[in-house]
């Protein structure tokens, strides 16, 4: 059965005022668990927004949120569980820390979920290690920190959760090239390991192309594409249109058939691309 | 031309009287010229946005000296020129944004300068629409998307128009239309109004727009050299936790197979346009 379903959610911010903003518009899909989804969208397009209905945090004029098969907002009555089972890390990880050590920080939600002091410190650990932060980070004020470490700590406190879905609002903006590697690494070892579903919303394409299975491109609070990843990347020029771009590598490959080669456009991976490229050294033009 | 910041055995910590091994800032010798176009580059943690803090002000040396236009951080009369001089885009536009209107937020430094109101209304105008935010003047800026609000943050240095622009990550919630556009108005102000620009970054690609690089580790600069040079010490870069732009990757797979692209090409328009070259010499000899 789907974790999440999504069926038909509008939501418009300010209704009533002259500031009136259709920010989501008939949406509908659904995340099985295990599942890597991405989604993708220009700035403004509805992605944070889509995300707070995932939740709870924001409820849906109309359509509806289902998790585990329960109705969201007519079914269940302990809402606030639904924010240990379906974590969400926030765009900008500065609004998420409020402890005065890091520690704390990354404990408060497996403290919040009634799990042991021990088990509790084990997760903090084993959370710290996942973002690729040492123990000495523990005692130290989450304020202090440089923006890229910020950003891992914040993950760290929703993956001590270890929630079933974990849903990710550009996690690696701001994180060196290791830091992006090691985190979009650990949280495939996760969903592998846990079975959890991934949602990631994302502008790096490059991310996209090598770890998600399907993506979701909103555009102006509509949902214009959805498929897999391959599939999506194919429609380079719609992607265009909604400020997108399709991978680096994909690029190569379009500007060479432009030109009038004959190679196949919807390689997203280093070896497909490097496989095309020397099909055309091969058999000679 | 003549310096606009210089930096002479600088170092810093936040804690006085720390061990040595606490600086995070250590022996940073930097002059920067007037329309310099400089990145800085380095891992996180590795002291960029504490080095841009010394730029306007906002953080002084505990050892050594900071002089923007000749004008020493440390001294408090300084500050206000010095940070009329040198406006900084912050790591996250929340930091920044004050007005509840989007417009007022844009004019509060040109209002500050003491401009005249229709000057004023101009750079307000202008700066909202280089960003492409002019629909929004009169939206609340808290109530935006992220990508949103770092166009206001943007907004808000461009339209106070200073000699020195210091960006931290301006780009790092745009979709990739809006980093390409922030990097054309960058572009823009360093050749057109020979603005300054510093500009902190994770991304290989807009650092290589830069006629200079600045690498950071551990507190230091361990390079400092134009793109070029940069770019065709892999190795180094590597170390330095830096990566490789997925395009040089491919670029690197390829010369494993004989085809001899250049070794810096890093966008997909010029590796393309160096695999047709390639191609046609290949197939010309056959
Ligand atoms: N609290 C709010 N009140 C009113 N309008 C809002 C609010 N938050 C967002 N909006 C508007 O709703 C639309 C969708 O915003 P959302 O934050 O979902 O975009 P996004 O796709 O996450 O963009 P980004 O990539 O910039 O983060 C935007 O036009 C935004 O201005
Ligand atoms: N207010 C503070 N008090 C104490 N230490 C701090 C403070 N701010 C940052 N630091 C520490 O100083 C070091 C350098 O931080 P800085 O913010 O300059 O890094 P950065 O290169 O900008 O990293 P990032 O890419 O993550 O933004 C980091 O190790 C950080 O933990
Ligand atoms: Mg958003
Ligand atoms: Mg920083």
């Amino acid at each position: 059965m789907a974790i999440i379903e999504l069926k038909h959610v509008h939501y418009a911010y300010g209704v009533g005022t002259s500031f009136e903003k259709q920010a989501l518009n008939n949406i509908s899909f659904s995340v099985d668990p295990g599942d890597f989804l991405a989604i993708v969208g220009h700035t403004g397009s509805g992605k944070s927004t889509l995300i707070r209905h995932l939740n709870g945090l924001l409820r849906p004029d109309s359509g509806q949120v289902f998790i585990h098969g329960k109705d969201l907002w007519s079914q269940m009555k302990d809402r606030r569980s639904v924010r240990f089972q379906i974590g969400l890390v926030f765009q900008y990880p500065e609004t998420q820390l409020f402890e005065d050590t890091v520690g704390k920080d990354i404990a408060f939600g497996p403290k919040n979920m009634g799990l042991n002091e021990q088990e509790v410190k084990q997760r903090v650990q084993e959370a710290l290690a996942f973002v690729g932060l040492d123990a000495s980070y523990l005692e130290r004020n989450p304020f202090r920190l440089s923006g890229g470490e910020m950003r891992r700590v914040a993950i760290a406190g929703v993956l001590a959760m270890r929630p079933s879905v974990l849903v990710l609002d550009e996690p690696t903006a701001g994180l060196d090239f290791d830091g992006r590697a090691l985190i979009l690494q650990q949280l495939e070892q996760f969903r592998i390991k846990s079975g959890a579903a991934i949602i990631l919303v994302t502008h790096n394409m490059d991310d996209i192309a090598e770890h998600a299975q399907r993506v979701i491109v909103l555009h102006e609070g509509r949902m214009v594409l959805s498929g897999t990843t391959a599939s999506v990347f194919s429609e380079a020029d719609i992607l265009k249109q909604c400020g997108l771009d399709v991978p680096q590598i994909t690029r190569v490959l379009i500007k060479l058939k432009e030109r009038g080669l004959p190679v196949r456009t919807d390689a997203i991976t280093l070896e497909a691309a490097e496989r095309e490229i020397l099909k055309l050294f091969r058999e000679g033009g | 031309m003549s310096v606009l910041i210089d930096m002479s055995k600088v170092y810093f910590q936040y804690l006085r009287n720390q061990s040595d091994n606490q600086w995070l800032l250590s022996d940073i010798n930097l002059s920067i010229e007037k329309g310099e176009f400089v990145a800085i580059l380095g891992a996180n943690g590795s002291g960029k946005s504490t080095l841009a803090k010394h730029f306007n002000a906002l953080l002084v040396p505990s050892d050594g000296k900071v002089q923007i236009n000749g004008m020493d951080t440390r001294e408090e009369q300084n500050k206000l020129q010095i940070r009329q001089t040198v406006g900084m885009i912050f790591q996250n536009p929340d930091n920044q944004l004050i007005s509840t209107i989007i417009e007022e937020d844009v004019a509060f430094a040109p209002e500050n300068l003491g401009l005249p109101p229709e000057e004023i209304h101009q750079r307000v105008d202008w700066a909202l629409n280089a960003v492409d935010m002019s629909a929004y003047r009169l939206h609340t800026p808290f109530k935006l998307s992220g990508g949103q609000k770092q166009r206001i943050a943007i907004a808000g240095v461009l339209a106070m128009r200073p000699q020195c622009i210091i960006m931290d990550e301006p780009t790092s919630m745009l979709d990739p239309s809006g980093r390409a556009s922030v990097l054309r108005t960058i572009h823009r102000l360093n050749t057109t109004f020979g603005i300054t620009i510093v500009l902190i970054t994770h991304h290989l690609e807009e650092a290589a727009q830069a006629q200079r690089i600045l690498v950071m580790d551990r507190g230091r600069i361990v390079m400092d050299d134009p793109p070029e040079s940069i770019f065709s010490q892999f190795e180094l870069l590597h170390q330095l936790n830096l990566g490789i732009p997925p395009i040089t990757l491919l670029t690197k797979r390829l010369q494993r197979h004989g085809i001899d692209l250049p070794a810096n090409t890093m966008t997909a328009d010029k590796c393309a346009d160096a695999i047709i070259a390639m191609l046609e010499a290949h197939h010309g000899n056959h």
